[in-house]
């Protein structure tokens, strides 16, 4: 149950944590829209990297999430990192930007490009993962699910069951720990009926199954008591309701939205030129007079 | 005067099963505390359930605070009318105690200026004013029960029944919901309360008892009509309560106590 701890909600009262929710999505969204922009020159890719880092790195200390945990989650990234190496090593490609031939598997020449391509590709999801990891471990999961409803009331025009599907996801979210416990007494009733959750794929399958089907049963009866309980509380999913919480976009909201908004701006600007214009635009030749690969 | 009147209840969940209520006849009056007692399976549960409005398809009438219960007066009754459950965990729907004070608030469409007030005067009433912001994780069983009956009484009703809201408790959670109990039943003389148990001290504590067996209402009457004779309840697979096993056991021993005697009396009358 350990690596569940991944981007989990901590409770600390930085700035991060007191902005409004719908404005952190907005703002995430936009972030790895930039991310995943490719520009024509590789230096120019590489530095706008750098400049995401250096925002993603101040956010990360102004919202205190742990750098250690981040880094012990990308543990699990590793087969994902062979994957992709394989990919770029084994799709042939007729353009090597970075030309020079590292080794020879077989005859079968490796370029230092495949590299960087799957390097660039890692550093990007690296981003994306931290990105989403200051989201959920500054936003309680509550007002994540009051900000998804939110975005989705003009669905409600045509109908979508915006509020539902939002009491829907909060139900869940309220019951992870309680279904949580329940399995761990599930799974030591089991064990102590010689169960065996931990030799061979066999057994522990057939041990899988005694625990789905208590759990699954225990959860069904608990959904319709829990479903009684909502009746008794007046609760009717199409009638009007007040609320307790209300998301409000505050001053500093304003200022979030701005500075990062004007920064992302200044990218998309600088990608559209960028795609328009036939060699890309050298932004170590504009400033430092060096050519750019 | 009765706040609650069933009429020839039969209710079965199947059609094929045999009626799990059959025949029921019952007058709740307004302010009472009264006690549903029955061993498992003596249909005491459905009985609420259906008084609720719960479980449709139900044979007879029930009467609740002068109206009928059926589909276009269900919406009023249920502000007259809420229920504790039984499994702490269960019912607690809002992430945090607070979350779960304000959800029936929201559903009776409280503006949000005056809810703040209304959560935090209640979760006083139920001591519970220094956890509003505490997860259900984080609370203990009793303190559950007592987030759930401060949800249901900021609905301001005018009946509560506890279905078995103490059996799944420790024994000073148990303690805790009692005192409690009696302590609204103090502060609010109107308020009813029905109570659904098989603990026979509880029952004890009531004004009236009801008691069921098979379906049906097989007792009724206050508390020293019901338990006094020891070995009736027996037969219900009821347990007797301590008082009455005591002034058995002494009056079978040679002296000669009424089934009524208060344990102050008891205690003059033995040492006598």
């Amino acid at each position: 149950m350990d690596n569940l701890t991944f981007g989990r909600y901590s409770p600390y009262n930085t700035v991060v944590h007191k902005l409004d929710p719908r404005n952190k999505i907005f703002l995430m969204i936009l972030f790895m829209v930039g991310i995943f922009f490719q520009f024509k020159l590789w230096s120019v890719s590489l530095i706008m990297s750098g400049v995401y880092l250096i925002i993603l790195i101040i956010i990360m200390l102004l919202s205190r999430v742990s750098f250690v945990q981040l880094f012990k989650s990308l543990g699990s990234m590793w087969l994902m990192v062979v994957f992709l190496l394989l990919i770029y090593i084994f799709i042939p490609t007729t353009t090597h930007k970075i030309e020079p031939e590292a080794f020879k598997i077989f005859n079968y020449a490796v370029y230092w490009d495949s590299f960087c391509r799957a390097g660039y590709i890692i550093l990007r999801l690296v981003m994306m993962l931290s990105l989403t990891m200051i989201l959920t471990s500054t936003t309680k999961p509550m007002d994540m699910t009051y900000a998804f409803e939110w975005y989705m009331t003009p669905l409600k025009l045509i109908r979508f069951p915006a509020h539902e599907i939002a009491m829907t996801l909060s139900i869940a979210l309220r019951f992870i720990p309680t279904l949580l416990d329940e399995t761990n007494r599930i799974m030591k009733a089991q064990e102590s009926r010689g169960a065996d959750f931990s030799h061979g794929i066999g057994r522990r399958f057939r041990a899988i199954i005694s625990l789905m089907i208590p759990l699954f049963v225990s959860a069904i009866d608990r959904s319709e008591e829990l479903a009684n309980a909502m009746e008794v509380r007046g609760y009717d999913p199409r009638a009007k309701r007040t609320k307790y919480r209300l998301l409000r976009f505050h001053f500093k909201d304003l200022l979030a939205f701005v500075l990062i908004g004007c920064i992302f701006a200044g990218i998309i600007t600088l990608f559209v030129f960028d795609q328009q214009s036939t060699g890309g635009i050298d932004i170590l030749q504009v400033i430092f007079n060096v050519k750019g690969f | 005067m009765n706040i609650i009147e069933v009429k020839n209840l039969t209710y079965s969940y199947s059609e094929e099963q045999i009626n799990t209520l059959h025949n029921v006849n019952l007058t709740i009056k307004r302010g009472d505390y009264v006690s549903i007692l029955g061993h498992n399976g003596s249909g005491k549960s459905t009985l609420a359930k259906v008084i609720m409005g719960l479980c449709p398809n139900y044979q007879g009438t029930i009467t609740i605070n002068g109206k009928e219960l059926n589909k276009e007066n269900l919406a009023a009754i249920r502000k007259d009318i809420v229920m504790v459950f039984q499994n702490p965990d269960n019912q607690f729907i809002g992430a945090t105690v607070e979350d779960d004070i304000a959800f029936g608030l929201e559903n009776a469409q409280v503006p949000h200026k005056e809810m703040r007030d209304i959560i935090l005067d209640y979760a006083n009433k139920v001591g519970m004013s220094n956890y509003l912001d505490k997860e259900p994780s984080n609370l203990s069983g009793g303190q559950k029960q007592r987030v759930a009956i401060a949800g249901v009484l900021a609905l301001n009703p005018k009946i509560i029944i506890f279905d078995e809201s103490t059996s799944m408790l420790d024994p000073k959670g148990k303690k805790e919901i009692y005192g409690l109990i009696s302590l609204l039943k103090k502060n609010n003389p109107d308020l009813t309360v029905i109570s659904i148990t098989h603990d026979i001290e509880e029952a004890y504590l009531s004004d009236y008892i009801v008691v069921m067996n098979h379906g049906e209402v097989i007792k009724e009457g206050t508390p020293n009509e019901v338990l006094k004779n020891a070995s009736e309840l027996a037969k219900q697979n009821l347990d007797v309560p301590f008082q009455v096993k005591l002034i058995d056991a002494l009056n079978k021993s040679g002296f000669d106590i009424k089934e009524d005697a208060s344990l102050e009396e008891v205690g003059d009358i033995v040492c006598r």
